[in-house]
């Protein structure tokens, strides 16, 4: 029971954090481009901050119960002590720095963007990687940033293609497929680089029940990277088009896309919940 | 662009290779080993973890007792933790732990000791505890 309650606190959070960090990250590498859809920018950074610290505290709780619930002064010190409470005041931190600064445009943006990425170095202080070293620690953070920026980037041009004008929009969006271009390249050479440090593809029984879970989070992944390619290369050459229908279509992909990024969350919650890459 | 991807892919899992091969952390061995038969409690009972382990409780059971919380040393983190006597009660025993493993998983296991006054001291082979996270 606990477990499923820790899987579930680790799933809110992931959604949580991901929305809200990559909302502020895509706003400030999108710029002005986004139009009025920034207010939505500002409103989601806002509601996902709060929603990431919350369940922060909620995982964190589930701990305590499973490490025997007692908050005695050894459970308290083991996490405060280890990168579980590191990562947690980053939650913490990160979570507050989104929500007090969510939209803002000093600094070009770069404030709520600080604070997202602080708390997405949460994921990469404490975990499977972090117990590797530096550089898979380094790369993990990398690798989820990347991710965020994604999900930010199709949850913030979503509602933009319908408040902004069609040329507007189609100029946008070219500039979303620039930056993901290089993005994604980055979040893909970081995942392949974390799969290869955490399977051990030496070990003549390599398929774990750790490598079985990643091997499906690496399917769902490959159909959102299917359906973006889809995007890009089918439905974006259509969008000068007046007859609206490949805008109908790139926001039901859209839509699609957010739903399986939901999938990989979900099997990433589930693979640091019940796996490990070394059982 | 596909230079550049090759190159960063290179430098990623060269600086990963740098990897210690570490395991998930699990108990190495305890002393006294699980499932001994001993004529007395023993002065301490050592769990030796294979990597750095943060315990967080250590609970005995005894027959017909309440569960009783042990004093337990280091506090922090440690590969080996001790327990000074236990005063375990003549019958079987359980000593139950739990721990922050250094990924941040909760692990738990169990060490089970009889005390059987007059009984010549015997334990099972060397194995580990009974572990489980």
């Amino acid at each position: 029971m606990l477990e499923v309650l820790a899987a579930a606190a680790k799933l809110l959070l992931y959604a949580s954090a991901f929305a809200s960090a990559g909302v502020a990250l895509a706003a400030a590498s999108l710029g002005e481009q986004l139009g009025p859809a920034r207010s939505g920018a500002r409103r989601i950074t806002r509601f996902a901050g709060g929603v990431a610290i919350l369940s922060s505290g909620a995982a964190l709780l589930v701990l305590i119960f499973r490490l025997g619930g007692d908050f005695s002064e050894p459970t308290m010190s083991a996490i405060v002590e280890s990168p579980t409470g590191l990562a947690a005041a980053l939650q913490v931190c990160g979570g507050a720095v989104l929500l007090a600064f969510a939209g803002s445009t000093l600094l070009g943006g770069a404030i709520p963007a600080v604070g997202g990425l602080a708390l997405l170095a949460s994921f990469a202080v404490n975990g499977h990687a972090a117990s590797y070293n530096l550089a898979a620690s380094a790369t993990a953070w990398i690798h989820v940033g990347a991710a965020a920026w994604w999900l930010g980037a199709i949850l913030l041009l979503l509602p933009a293609s319908k408040a902004i004008e069609a040329a507007a929009f189609a100029q946008l969006i070219r500039k979303f497929s620039r930056q993901a271009l290089a993005i994604v390249a980055v979040l893909l050479i970081a995942g392949v680089a974390l799969i290869l440090t955490l399977v051990n593809f030496n070990r003549p029984d390599w398929i774990t029940p750790y490598a079985q879970v990643l091997a499906l989070k690496v399917l769902i992944a490959s159909s959102v990277l299917a359906l973006a390619a889809f995007n890009k290369l089918r439905l974006t050459p259509d969008l000068a088009s007046e007859d609206g229908r490949s805008l109908a279509a790139l926001r039901r992909s859209m839509t699609a896309e957010i739903l399986l990024i939901g999938g990989v969350l979900a099997a990433t919650a589930f693979l640091t919940t019940y796996t490990s890459p070394h059982a | 662009m596909i230079r550049y991807s090759r190159t960063l892919m290179v430098g990623a899992v060269m600086a990963l290779a740098a990897a210690p091969a570490l395991a998930h952390s699990t108990v190495k061995n305890t002393v006294p080993a699980s499932g001994s038969i001993l004529a007395a409690s023993p002065a301490e009972i050592t769990i030796n973890f294979n990597e750095a382990a943060r315990v967080t409780s250590i609970i005995l059971i005894e027959p017909g007792k309440p569960e009783r919380k042990l004093d337990f040393m280091p506090s922090g983190s440690s590969t080996s933790f001790m327990v000074h006597d236990p005063k375990l009660a003549t019958g079987r025993n359980e000593i139950k732990w739990k721990a922050l493993s250094k990924d941040g998983h909760p692990i738990e296991g169990s060490i089970i000791i009889v005390i059987k006054p007059g009984a010549t001291p015997s334990s099972p082979p060397p194995a580990k505890d009974h572990d489980h996270h």
